[in-house]
């Protein structure tokens, strides 16, 4: 097979449409064919990106498909023909009906009463009042969020970076994640097929769905109200997921308490309550806080590779390896991070204390997550760890930069695993002297 | 329920049917109206013209099974419609047709100048790009990123063959990667 038609099949079998036998053929050629193997893994991720870059079309269309059928339905009501008197009917009952109103006979006589300054200011002052100023932004979304502010029966799409008015209820489609920040820097994150209303930048009220809830400490209590019970902040940081029959708590950082039917309970860091008709009925430890709030992921790496909760994510999951043991389930929790995890796993493979000897395979994973993940800004980070004691990690860097560069200086990947540090140390220096001619061609930083 | 079968319960008067159809076809025809804008500002009155519009002449479809390419047809009529409707300042990408060498479209892409992007960016980036393809590149790509075709049902709708839908998607991907990659600044 040659390299064109094996580019046709890469491309088939991204889409899933490979015939019967042509995956092995198409692997064949892939063992063989370094181009055509880069092609393929640059064609994935690719693919991931262009899934990505569409998710808020799809999100449009499905809105246009309702903003379609809701001018139909319109059009349908208004189309059925009524009886051209009935307008002009209409037109004269409303004509003497605000007469009536203007006019009223029924009263004998007005007298004008001057209202005291200070009444206007409480009574219709306060009718007059404007509204609180909007102090919730959506800061980030995956695709469209829908809003509909407390004084209108429509739902509105809101765009990133638009200010809502407090009342506004909001509400999230199917896989659809966003973040909210408040004016008081308290971060509320909305998972997909949530429903809630913002009462104030300090209460809540969650009626579906389930959202994390980052508190900035201020004096007045941070309240969420759910089905029979409300939860307050006495921390900072809570997870509430509120289903048909129950609501279950989790608290990552603080303590909150939980009241409702007569009954008041305090929940603390590292636990789950299931709260059932407002009570709770049954308290947990939680083993895995990150597993806990890792829908919120995909929020996380919207907002850019080089992100400290991102950072301290990825360092939470690498110290949990180092509590047990390397577990299959940890990788995959690193490795959906995309190459958003590149740049701690990197950090931490230079660290001085991951070199201990108990460390030997959580730095293996590390190395290896990397070079599968890179892009080319990672490059100088891989050239340091050329120079890493550890074979292996020598290994993943080198196979990382040939993947990426196309380069090897007459070295290939498995070289740098087995051969001594004297032997690869010229091979070494060449990288370090090909950086400085090429770095320009590259990018600096994520 | 086939597209026909609904045709038919909305002729009868079960407007019901027509929501499964516009449910159906939206990602479509979405997709359609962006390929042949060529961006997505505007595009959703357009869809929403078309699907509407599908409505109210439904009765003159003459063979229910064409139910989509009947659509589709409207749509592009809707698209063309709007592009000759306006003046523009900048060449329109319809000016970009099948005939068009896929790299004078790489020659002409406008300079990278190398800054790292983040990935809000990177995205709105590779949109640009897709909406910068040659049209039948853009098209089947759009289709198929827009509402998870297969091959047959993409071959089906532009009339083509499903070697000729991957071979397109091939090249597509090809311009693309070749397009995102950085250049080498001297």
């Amino acid at each position: 097979m040659d390299c064109d038609r094996a580019l046709v099949l890469i491309s088939a079998d991204i889409d899933q449409a490979l015939e019967p036998g042509e995956g092995m053929l198409l692997q064949e050629h892939l063992r063989d064919c370094a181009a055509c193997r880069s092609t393929a893994d640059a064609w994935r991720v690719q693919h991931a990106q262009l899934r990505r870059a569409f998710a808020p079309r799809r999100q449009a269309a499905l809105s246009n498909a309702e903003r379609a059928l809701a001018q139909m339905r319109v059009t349908t009501v208004s189309s059925k023909r009524r009886p051209r008197w009935l307008p002009m009917l209409l037109s004269a009952a409303a004509g003497f009906l605000l007469a009536i109103l203007v006019f009223r006979p029924w009263h004998e006589k007005v007298v004008t009463v001057p209202i005291p300054a200070t009444h206007v200011d409480t009574e219709a002052g306060s009718k007059s009042m404007p509204k609180e100023q909007p102090t919730l932004t959506l800061a980030v979304a995956n695709r469209d969020v829908f809003a509909c502010p407390s004084d209108k029966d429509v739902w509105q799409a809101v765009s990133t970076g638009e200010k809502i008015p407090f009342g506004t209820q909001v509400r999230t489609g199917p896989a659809v994640l966003c973040e909210f920040h408040a004016s008081d820097g308290s971060q509320i994150r909305l998972n997909g097929g949530t429903e809630l209303v913002f009462n104030s930048s300090r209460h809540l009220t969650l009626s579906k769905g389930q959202i994390l809830a980052l508190v900035a400490k201020a004096p007045k209590p941070f309240q969420v109200a759910v089905p029979k019970a409300t939860v307050t902040a006495l921390g900072t940081e809570f997870d509430l997921q509120c289903k048909a029959a129950e609501t279950v708590l989790t608290v990552l950082e603080g303590s909150t308490r939980v009241e409702g039917n007569g009954t008041e309970a305090v929940v603390g860091s590292g636990e789950a309550a299931i709260i059932v008709d407002g009570k709770i009925k049954e308290t947990q430890t939680v083993q895995n806080l990150i597993k806990a709030t890792e829908w919120t992921h995909e929020l996380l790496m919207l907002k850019g590779r080089d992100n400290q909760e991102l950072a301290k994510r990825v360092d939470e999951i690498l110290a949990r390896i180092g509590e047990t043991k390397v577990s299959v389930f940890d990788e995959q929790d690193i490795r959906r991070l995309g190459d958003h995890c590149v740049l701690p796993l990197t950090r931490y493979i230079q660290s001085e204390g991951s070199r201990a000897s108990e460390n030997k395979e959580k730095r293996a994973m590390a190395a290896r997550i990397v070079a599968d993940l890179a892009n080319p800004w990672s490059i100088p980070y891989l050239i340091e760890l050329l120079a890493d004691n550890d074979g292996q990690v020598r290994y993943q860097a080198a196979r990382a930069l040939k993947r990426l560069t196309q380069q090897t200086f007459n070295r290939e990947p498995n070289e740098w695993r087995e051969k001594s540090w004297d032997s690869l140390r010229g091979t070494y220096q060449k990288w370090q002297g090909w950086w400085q001619e090429n770095k320009h061609r590259y990018p600096e930083s994520p | 329920m086939s597209d026909a079968d609904l045709v038919r319960q909305t002729l009868s008067g079960q407007t019901l049917a027509y929501e499964e159809l516009v449910r159906r076809w939206a990602g479509r025809v979405t997709a359609l109206c962006h390929a042949k804008i060529g961006r997505t500002d505007g595009i959703d009155d357009l869809v929403q013209e078309t699907l509407l519009r599908g409505y109210r002449s439904i009765s003159t479809l003459a063979d229910p099974n064409k139910f989509g390419s009947w659509l589709c047809g409207i749509a592009v009529r809707i698209c063309l419609d709007s592009i000759k409707a306006k003046v523009r300042t900048h060449i329109p990408f319809s000016a970009l047709g099948p005939e068009q060498n896929p790299e004078s479209y790489l020659a002409s892409a406008p300079d990278d100048d190398g800054q790292s992007l983040d990935q809000a960016d990177e995205l709105r980036h590779l949109m640009a790009q897709v909406e910068a393809l040659p049209e039948e590149y853009r098209e089947v790509l759009m289709l198929y990123y827009y509402d998870d075709l297969t091959y047959r049902d993409l071959a089906e709708m532009l009339d083509v063959s499903s070697a000729t839908v991957n071979a397109r998607l091939t090249k597509a991907r090809a311009l693309l990667r070749q397009r995102m990659t950085p250049k080498v600044r001297r």
